[in-house]
């Protein structure tokens, strides 16, 4: 791993953040608004005294943020450069996948920890809910499952769309918001048909909220809730980095990959 | 004598897609300063091996050798000496072409990257776009923001697929130029495709003819184009028009009369002069002499019609 490459794709990265407008209301604006819409749905549900309800619904979209934009941010931040035909130019330079994809996955983690910052100011300050309750730690450990689960569904969209072509691209920007409903991310996993259950259980980000939620209630740190979280992460990382070579190295051998840009 | 080096050398490179064979087992070579051309009708193999000696397309069977290491084994130490520039990829059109070349500049680890950046940019002409988005740019402009790109790392070889593709003739001529000196000054060695042939007699130094995969034919231009024999002599004359068509019948020649003055004659290159010599004994007022010597399309027409 070359630190100067990796700058290199993190340069870009701000360029392309600095320059596209779709950047900008893709990685902040939605959220925010979104943000704000959750915000007054918390305060219309706290008037019914669901207190707590209230906040697991504001945070479970606060927080469902993370893993949106550093998945955005890996696989979208791919799409520019193959929308530009410019993916080959970045792969005829001698930078390696995995710094490529280090550095995207950096510049989400950036990307998640500010929107995360400014949307704590927001609550704060315009909905009396103070994130810091859930605790620092909690707080952190969550945000690392969350970002691992995004890496993952971005290295599996971008192996998808290797493999398959950029008629998939909408993939880059919807896949982790299908694993939404089945996350637990408002409401506790006991709340979902028994069937759903089970989906939810094999999803990182389930742990992490139930986690947080007990957190919340607590004040306690549950390290078994997130590391099991932590582990299916990483075993969703995993995989999601075989079936990415694997798509990348068909892709190549077909010659998907040049036709990609073509 | 030792041989110095190739910069590239490919060997029994073979890819196949499903059931199509795109490159069969080519062979060949590109030494240091050479400028070797790469042609050939659209689907015989051209690009296909092109993405491969860059590695975004994998190979069946082969191995290609840049500075005599295997490029598979040690592929970011190769990639580190090599660039590519084609009028097919661009840069990233959001961002501004200073930008784009700043992030290629890390990517390659240039030292003194502004100043090399400045340089480059000052030579190709372009400073003046050095704030302006890529996008926004001229093909012509855009050719040369990719060839600036391409001479980020000070590379010992470029890959140039089609480069001057789109180009106006005043632009193309330019960009020709500029990398005759590059090939003058630093020794750079070139893999050249297009499909103006005009273009690559005048900067090749070999030429590699491929036709459904394979090399059909490996040469100078100049000694390509001995390959085909038939030129064209065209007179037209003031007067005496029934006796050059007279002796031509009498010699066997192929010939064609266009309107009431001009005599069309299709032989052989080294049969012009002896005609020309018979002409002017004939009792006839020759006003105008043309002759069509066959040129690099012509090789390339008769390759992919006849497959020769």
């Amino acid at each position: 791993m070359n630190a100067r490459r990796i700058r290199g794709v993190l340069l870009q990265e701000l360029y392309m953040t600095i320059h596209a407008l779709e950047v900008i209301i893709d990685v902040f604006l939605f959220p925010l608004i979104n943000i704000v819409i959750f915000g007054l749905i918390a305060i219309y549900l706290a008037g019914g005294a669901e207190t707590k309800a209230s906040q697991f619904v504001f945070l479970g979209m606060l927080l469902w943020q993370i893993i949106g934009i550093t998945s955005y941010s890996v696989a979208v931040g791919s799409m520019w450069n193959i929308w530009s035909r410019n993916l080959s130019n970045m792969f005829i330079a001698p930078l390696s996948v995995k710094e490529y994809v280090t550095a995207l996955f950096a510049s989400g983690c950036i990307k998640a920890v500010l929107l995360l910052t400014f949307g704590m100011w927001l609550s704060a300050h315009f909905f009396g809910f103070q994130v810091l309750d859930v605790g620092l730690i909690n707080l952190t450990l969550m945000f690392i499952v969350f970002a691992l689960f995004g890496l993952a569904l971005a290295i599996f969209t971008l192996g998808i769309i290797f493999r398959f072509g950029s008629r998939l691209a909408a993939l880059s920007w919807s896949l982790p918001w299908l694993f939404q409903p089945f996350s637990a991310a408002f409401f506790p996993v006991a709340d979902l048909p028994q069937a759903l259950q089970l989906v939810a259980y094999s999803l990182p980000p389930t742990y992490a909220f139930e986690a947080v939620r007990f957190g919340l209630v607590d004040g306690g740190v549950h390290w078994g809730l997130f590391g099991v979280g932590l582990l299916l992460a990483l075993i969703y990382c995993v995989a999601g980095t075989f079936f990415f070579i694997r798509f990348l190295e068909v892709s190549k051998d077909i010659g998907q990959f040049a036709r990609n840009e073509s | 004598m030792m041989t110095p080096m190739p910069v590239l050398e490919v060997r029994g490179l073979r890819k196949v897609y499903r059931d199509t064979l795109a490159v069969n087992d080519i062979a060949f070579m590109v030494g240091r300063g050479e400028i070797v051309g790469l042609l050939g009708p659209n689907g015989a193999g051209k690009t296909t091996t092109i993405h491969m000696l860059l590695g975004v397309t994998l190979k069946n069977a082969g191995q290609i050798l840049y500075f005599g290491k295997d490029f598979y084994e040690h592929q970011a130490e190769c990639l580190q000496r090599i660039n590519f520039a084609s009028a097919f990829n661009t840069l990233l059109g959001r961002i501004t072409v200073n930008e784009n070349l700043l992030i290629f500049a890390d990517l390659y680890q240039v030292h003194g990257a502004r100043k090399k950046i400045d340089e480059l940019m000052a030579r190709f002409e372009i400073e003046e776009f050095a704030h302006s988005l890529y996008w926004g740019l001229s093909s012509g402009q855009r050719t040369r923001v990719n060839l600036v790109k391409a001479l980020l790392n000070d590379p010992d070889i470029i890959l140039m697929d089609e480069p001057t593709a789109s180009l106006d003739p005043d632009i193309a001529d330019k960009t020709l130029t500029l990398i005759e000196e590059l090939k003058r000054e630093r020794g750079l060695s070139i893999l050249y495709t297009s499909h103006n042939m005009s273009e690559i007699t005048r900067i090749c130094d070999r030429v590699i003819f491929l036709d459904k995969g394979s090399i059909v034919a490996h040469d100078t231009p100049g000694n390509l184009t001995k390959r085909i024999s038939a030129a064209t002599l065209r007179l037209t004359l003031a007067r005496g028009k029934s006796l050059i068509e007279e002796y031509l019948r009498g010699r066997n020649e192929k010939f064609t009369c266009i309107g009431d003055d001009v005599v069309e004659i299709s032989s052989e290159e080294k049969k012009i002069p002896e005609l020309l010599f018979g002409a002017s004994r004939l009792a006839v007022e020759i006003t105008d002499i043309e002759i069509r010597k066959p040129t690099l399309e012509d090789v390339f027409i008769q390759i992919a019609r006849t497959e020769v």
